[in-house]
């Protein structure tokens, strides 16, 4: 490895913050916490990353969401290559009916009946539809897909980023947003240092911003590429 | 200066109040351990890393074994032999630092008992976390999340201790610091001192007991 990893974990990263801003091993457990809490905060609202996993479907067509998984954000099937998205239809029937213990579909109900596309010839025609739909049960955790049943797809989702036997890992890029963070929430428990909540609390911000800046701009090739992209060639007379 | 050396510049410097000057060691070790004290959590007060400076090292030649007591499911070390610490305010108290044996990254850091009992009940500290708090408490040391390797191991600790537990020849040493009041660490304990007759230490001036019987 030519340079240090891009990697570090997040226990390194609270204990560089300590002998950074000299600061005792009093209040490492409070640290920790606080840098779990960013951590996910940050897989919420800030990272792009998804956590990705093959998962079986039922022969009832249903999906048991992983127990770590706060948002979806995709179910797909492999086609060609790469993967297919499935399109959300909230309004799939998401219940089950239970027959001597035995969880099963009950048709007349509209339980694991095929969802139809609505249609329309000549004028006015629909455009393309998908081959595959899912809907999403957050109190059940349960994802109903249609199309498929007794196979498997993929599914991406957001988790809270820390690992439930491994070791937790963070991007050193979020690194001066976490210290920010933490610099602002010791002004809770440090009562000497409420008068600066409020400047803290914008250090933060502007550390956040600065990350997601990173995160959602696009490379300088990633705009050539949108700007060749928008040419026509034409034959050269 | 070692520990006897301290005690003889303070008894040199005491007022000769009759022929015999009859103050006793561990009275005068008693007036010096409280001035020292004091001036440790003045210490303490300007920084908690000075305090680092007047510890002393146990368990650096043999490793101070851990213990594990069954019926609470704590595993725990018991300060040496006629040791005890001087206490202060955060959550090391008199234990400043403890490490493994083999000199390593951070591996223990202070925790109070509420602490523990929160960690305990969830949270994601005690998934993320692979070190090993220590809890000070008045009679021992008490450890979360030990490991294996440490507990076969053992480990040492740095003290803060009473002067009253160093051996005559151990240096101690004395912060150099004077008070608002300009008073140094010996006239700080000569006051203590300067108010008690050699006379009325009953408690362990034999001669005076005797005259008094």
């Amino acid at each position: 490895m030519a340079e240090t990893s891009a990697l570090i974990t997040l226990e390194q990263a609270i204990t560089d913050f300590l002998l950074a801003y000299k600061k005792t091993t009093e209040d490492y457990v409070l640290y920790l916490t606080h840098g779990c809490r960013l951590l996910t905060d940050f897989m919420i609202h800030s990272s792009q990353e998804a956590r990705t996993e093959k998962i079986a479907v039922s022969a009832l067509g249903i999906i048991e969401m992983p127990s770590d998984l706060i948002r979806l954000k995709d179910v797909c099937v492999d086609r060609n290559g790469e993967w297919w998205t499935m399109t959300e239809r909230p309004e799939k029937v998401n219940t089950t009916t239970t027959t001597l213990g035995v969880e099963g579909q009950d048709s007349n109900f509209g339980e694991g009946v095929a969802l139809k596309d609505g249609y329309t010839y000549t004028y006015g025609a629909t455009g393309a539809v998908n081959d595959y739909y899912y809907a999403v049960d957050m109190k059940a955790r349960r994802i109903f897909v249609d199309g498929l049943v007794s196979d498997t797809v993929l599914i991406r989702y957001v988790s809270s980023g820390i690992k439930a036997t491994e070791t937790t890992y963070i991007p050193i890029l979020i690194v001066p947003m976490l210290e920010a963070y933490l610099l602002w929430k010791e002004t809770y428990w440090i009562s000497e240092l409420m008068r600066e909540r409020g400047v803290r609390a914008d250090d933060y911000k502007n550390e956040k911003l600065r990350v997601r800046n990173v995160l959602n701009s696009l490379t300088a090739m990633q705009w050539r590429d949108i700007f060749w992209g928008s040419f026509t060639q034409t034959p050269k007379r | 200066m070692i520990k006897e050396e301290i005690r003889s510049l303070i008894r040199g410097e005491l007022p000769k109040l009759d022929k015999t000057n009859k103050f006793h060691a561990r009275f005068i070790d008693a007036a010096i351990e409280k001035v020292l004290g004091e001036m440790y959590t003045d210490e303490f007060k300007k920084s908690p890393h000075a305090l680092q400076r007047y510890t002393k090292g146990f368990g650096y030649t043999t490793a101070i074994p851990i213990a594990y007591e069954a019926s609470t499911g704590i595993y725990y070390v018991s300060y040496p032999t006629g040791i005890s610490i001087v206490p202060f305010p955060d959550k090391a108290s008199g234990v400043r630092r403890i490490s493994t044996m083999i000199q390593g990254g951070l591996t223990f850091f202070p925790m109070d008992a509420r602490e523990v009992d929160l960690v305990r009940s969830g949270g994601n500290v005690s998934t993320v976390n692979t070190k090993i708090g220590y809890i000070v408490l008045p009679t021992r040391i008490e450890f979360y999340n030990m490991t294996t390797a440490v507990l076969n191991d053992g480990c040492r600790m740095d003290l803060i201790i009473p002067f009253s537990n160093y051996a005559d020849t151990d240096v101690v040493l004395i912060p150099e610091e004077v008070d608002k009041g300009g008073q140094t660490f010996t006239d700080r304990v000569l006051k203590i001192l300067g108010v008690i007759q050699p006379i009325d230490l009953k408690d362990d001036n034999a001669d005076a007991k005797q005259q008094t019987i």
